[in-house]
């Protein structure tokens, strides 16, 4: 296990029970839920011995069955009780280890293990006993599959590591484990499949993370923004997952996995653009819908980020563009409204996002309230009232809906689709131009953990897993930008389905 | 890297000098001008009709009024000016559907009214050019209560289906069409003449023939047809013809059309051939004779090729009548000959006399319909 924040403590145990007794009592403090029990082992030689474990991170049940029964019923022996005979011969647990130093006997006693002390040892049993309330595995609400696994990570470290173990049955399997926060010690894990990921980049994951030093991590979200390549840029450069599957085929591209305890958010870097694009059903079903949806996709960031940009470039510039009869359409919609366009949308698009907000955090029938006020009064009304034009709700639900389809990049097309409405509004389609000059200049220069983040389209290499997906016997190489070692074909020649064989 | 940031923002605060929100107008904001017409007045001023378009908010959707407004100035701009007289002037162009010569103006020389047209990108190059039998105002302020449409949108659709669907009564000419054919040698320029009949509706009535120019004259129906004809630009007509028996008349449709110059010379003598490959169907027979027999077939076939050539040949003396060329003769020769038409170019309405037109005509019958005799009583 890699300390990156080792608790700032020294010394170690000494014969005298009491003794020791007094130090750890010294650093964990008073006000603490840590409970002593001492008791004495073995009639004859009688041996006070004293148990230290942090309440509620232990099962109670472990200790009772397993520890404590054992050593009470040591019968009377004609010899010494020493702790390795107590280890290998009594307690029935399966994870134990013999330590001396105060600093690791601190850190695994609040990490739910309990700590056996001997009169007359120098050294302290730590018997792994933890055991917590913990969520069980259910689908994860952020990425919902029609088809697919159900399954989805949960809080608790060790369970994410075996879902995903199970996934990835092979000795290459890679886990390293760090300590990150001052405060929180929060256990993390860097994943990875030891013959498929650019070496470069687990080392550089590896050095990320042992270069943050702040008090505590709670979420992955923490990682991710202490070690992302352009942390001025709107758009992330750190995946994120709650499916085991997906992770899971990301490691299968070459990509490394982060874990974090506490978190049921998985990352994995680095992180392309057409990565963005993708949903783990693309894979599971038929190549052409799939591809057809992979399409949508595309349009729907398109929509999405410049859709009222261009709404807005052509109502106040360029309306020889519409057609004569959307022309009068849209003018006599727009007829005896209050607000300009640039406005129109604008207030509108804010009240989305407040809506949008509310509907996130309120409880859920709350929540629904918001929805039925949101679509009624303010599209309906609003529009019935002349306050805003019908052509605008359009194009701001539309846009909102389309954001929704490209789901990791909501975010940054939110925040450039206000850029673009606003170089439209002062600009017109030059202002457009503008903007797309400066957004696709910008996606070129970015890189994810040295990985350009346009691969594979600018560098390009095979392209059949981006604007479409192709069917999955034509997917044979494996994308090499990602996955540096190891073999370039993740397939044999021969998987095209064949026919049957004339008999 | 402060340094460049500063310094891409000033690069980027310089662009806002080239363009701005100077001419941003809100599309609700505009006076929408569907129609425009021209006309010349006696004291030598343009007089300017625009048609423009009220729309206004329904129930559901929208519906359209429409209202003209004539305003007079020196030249064409000065009277768009002066359209700020009666309204806010923030007009848009972009869906003008045709523009009207009157015929007084289609007198003066075109140079007093079309630059503006050309010179502004206001104006679409699609849009369609037509020359009015008396006052242009008079047709767009024809009164059309119970339609949405605006009356320039009505002439606008008179002339959309001309090209592919009509009968070769005219010919749609787009503003770019009219320039094109305006600079180029050796070509007449010609425009559609639409007029009011008794009723109140726009009818067309012919071509107009430029030259030097002016309009001088006119085709009729026959003289514009066989000038569409021979310029291989008709697409859709319908040709009447006598059987063998001269008792049965036949309608044959028109269903394609290869037209090809060919210009030779000969001891100075300028030969053009146009030769013609047109593909026709029976349409319709009056009479009960069976014109499906061979020398049937090929006696209607010679028929249309006469009608085609009279037809084409009373354009040619039209031609030679004005002094115009609407053939587009003089062009062809500059592209086969271009060292004849050194020599001719010159004198090149006079020279139009001695040239020697011919025409061959290829005629083919395709089809019958689904009959291929009339149906007739038998008791």
């Amino acid at each position: 296990m890699g300390n990156t924040h080792s608790l700032d403590i020294t010394g170690t145990l000494t014969e005298d029970l009491a003794e020791n007794l007094a130090k750890i009592n010294a650093i964990m403090g008073k006000n603490n839920e840590m409970i002593q029990r001492e008791i004495i082992i073995g009639g004859k030689y009688g041996q006070t011995a004293c148990f230290l474990y942090l309440d509620g991170l232990i099962d109670k049940r472990t200790i009772s069955d397993f520890i404590l029964k054992p050593l009470q019923n040591i019968a009377v022996d004609e010899e010494k009780i020493t702790l390795e005979n107590i280890s290998k011969s009594f307690i029935s647990t399966v994870e134990i280890e013999e330590a001396a130093e105060l600093k690791v006997i601190i850190n695994r006693l609040i990490n739910g293990f309990t700590v056996l002390l001997l009169e007359g040892n120098a050294e302290a049993l730590l018997i792994e006993t933890r055991g917590w309330e913990k969520r069980s595995i259910t689908e994860p609400s952020t990425e919902v599959v029609v088809r697919g696994p159900r399954e989805g990570f949960v809080e608790n470290l060790q369970t994410n590591i075996a879902l995903l173990r199970r996934k990835l049955k092979h000795p290459d399997f890679t886990l390293e484990r760090f300590v990150v926060g001052r405060y929180t010690q929060t256990n993390v894990a860097v994943v990875y499949l030891r013959s498929l990921a650019d070496p470069n980049v687990v080392k550089e994951v590896k050095k990320r993370i042992e270069k943050i030093d702040i008090d505590g991590i709670f979420e992955s979200g923490y990682i991710e923004q202490l070690i992302e390549d352009n942390p001025y840029s709107v758009f992330a450069t750190v995946g994120n997952s709650e499916k085991p599957d997906k992770v899971a085929a990301k490691m299968l591209e070459g990509r490394v996995a982060i874990m974090v305890d506490g978190s049921p958010i998985v990352l994995t870097v680095p992180l392309l653009f057409v990565e963005t694009m993708q949903s783990s059903e693309d894979y599971y079903s038929r190549p052409y819908y799939a591809a057809f949806v992979r399409l949508i996709r595309y349009i729907s960031l398109f929509v999405s980020v410049w859709g009222p940009g261009i709404y807005v470039a052509i109502i106040c510039f360029h309306q020889e563009l519409l057609p004569y009869e959307l022309s009068l359409t849209i003018s006599t919609a727009d007829i005896n409204t209050p607000f300009n366009a640039v406005l129109g949308i604008f207030i509108l698009g804010i009240i989305y996002e407040i809506l949008r907000e509310a509907g996130v955090r309120l409880p859920r029938p709350a929540g629904e309230a918001v929805s039925i006020v949101g679509a009624l009064v303010i599209g309906q009304t609003a529009v019935a009232a002349g306050i805003i034009s019908a052509p605008v709700v359009i194009v701001v639900a539309g846009t909102a809906i389309a954001s929704f389809v490209t789901n990791p990049l909501t975010d940054s097309g939110t925040m450039y689709r206000i850029i673009f409405l606003i170089l439209a509004g002062v600009l017109g389609g030059f202002g457009i131009l503008i903007g797309s000059m400066f957004f696709f200049g910008h996606l070129l220069s970015l890189k994810s953990f040295g990985v350009p983040y346009l691969a594979p389209i600018l560098p390009t290499y095979s392209l059949r897993d981006t604007i479409v997906r192709f069917p999955l016997w034509m997917l044979d190489k494996r994308p090499t930008y990602l996955a540096t070692s190891g073999s370039k074909h993740r397939q044999a020649k021969n998987q095209k389905p064949a026919k049957e064989a004339k008999t | 890297m402060k340094k460049h940031v500063i310094f891409a923002l000033l690069v980027f605060l310089l662009l806002f000098a080239l363009v701005g929100c100077w001419d941003s107008v809100e599309i609700s904001d505009m006076i929408i001008g569907i129609g425009t017409a021209y006309d010349f007045t006696e004291d030598g001023q343009i007089e300017l009709t625009v048609e423009i378009l009220m729309p206004s908010k329904q129930e559901q959707g929208y519906s359209v009024e429409t209202k003209t407004i004539t305003v007079k100035g020196a030249t064409v701009i000065e009277a768009v000016q002066n359209l700020s007289k009666v309204t806010n002037n923030q007009f848009t162009w972009a869906y003008d559907q045709v523009l009207i010569i009157g015929e007084e103006l289609s007198k003066q020389p075109t140079n007093i009214y079309i630059d503006s047209w050309n010179r502004s990108h206001y104006i679409r190059p699609d849009v369609y050019i037509t020359i009015s039998k008396g006052p242009a105002k008079d047709i767009l302020n024809v009164e059309n209560k119970d339609s949405l449409n605006s009356q320039a949108k009505e002439i606008a659709n008179l002339m959309k289906g001309q090209i592919s669907r009509g009968n070769g009564f005219s010919y749609t000419i787009l503003q770019k069409d009219l320039f094109s054919d305006m600079m180029t040698e050796g070509a007449a320029a010609i425009l559609p003449i639409i007029e009011l009949n008794e009723k109140k509706e726009v009818e067309l009535a012919g071509l107009a023939v430029f030259k030097d120019n002016t309009v001088v004259g006119e085709l009729d129906s026959t003289e514009t047809r066989g000038l569409l004809l021979a310029r291989g630009l008709l697409q859709s007509s319908v040709f009447l013809v006598k059987d063998k028996t001269e008792t049965n008349l036949v309608v044959l449709n028109l269903l394609g059309l290869k037209q090809k110059y060919q210009v030779k010379e000969k001891d100075g003598k300028v030969e053009i051939i146009i030769k013609l490959e047109v593909k026709s169907a029976i349409r319709e027979q009056i009479g009960y004779e069976d014109i499906l027999q061979k020398e049937q077939i090929d006696w209607l076939n010679q028929a249309l090729a006469e009608l085609i050539k009279a037809e084409i040949l009373t354009t040619w003396e039209k031609e030679k009548e004005l002094k115009a060329d609407v053939l587009h003769l003089g062009q062809q020769i500059n592209r086969y000959k271009p060292k004849i038409w050194q020599k001719l170019r010159e004198d090149w309405p006079e020279n139009i006399q001695k040239i020697t037109l011919s025409i061959e005509v290829k005629t083919q019958i395709l089809f019958q319909g689904d009959i291929n005799y009339p149906i007739q009583y038998k008791n």
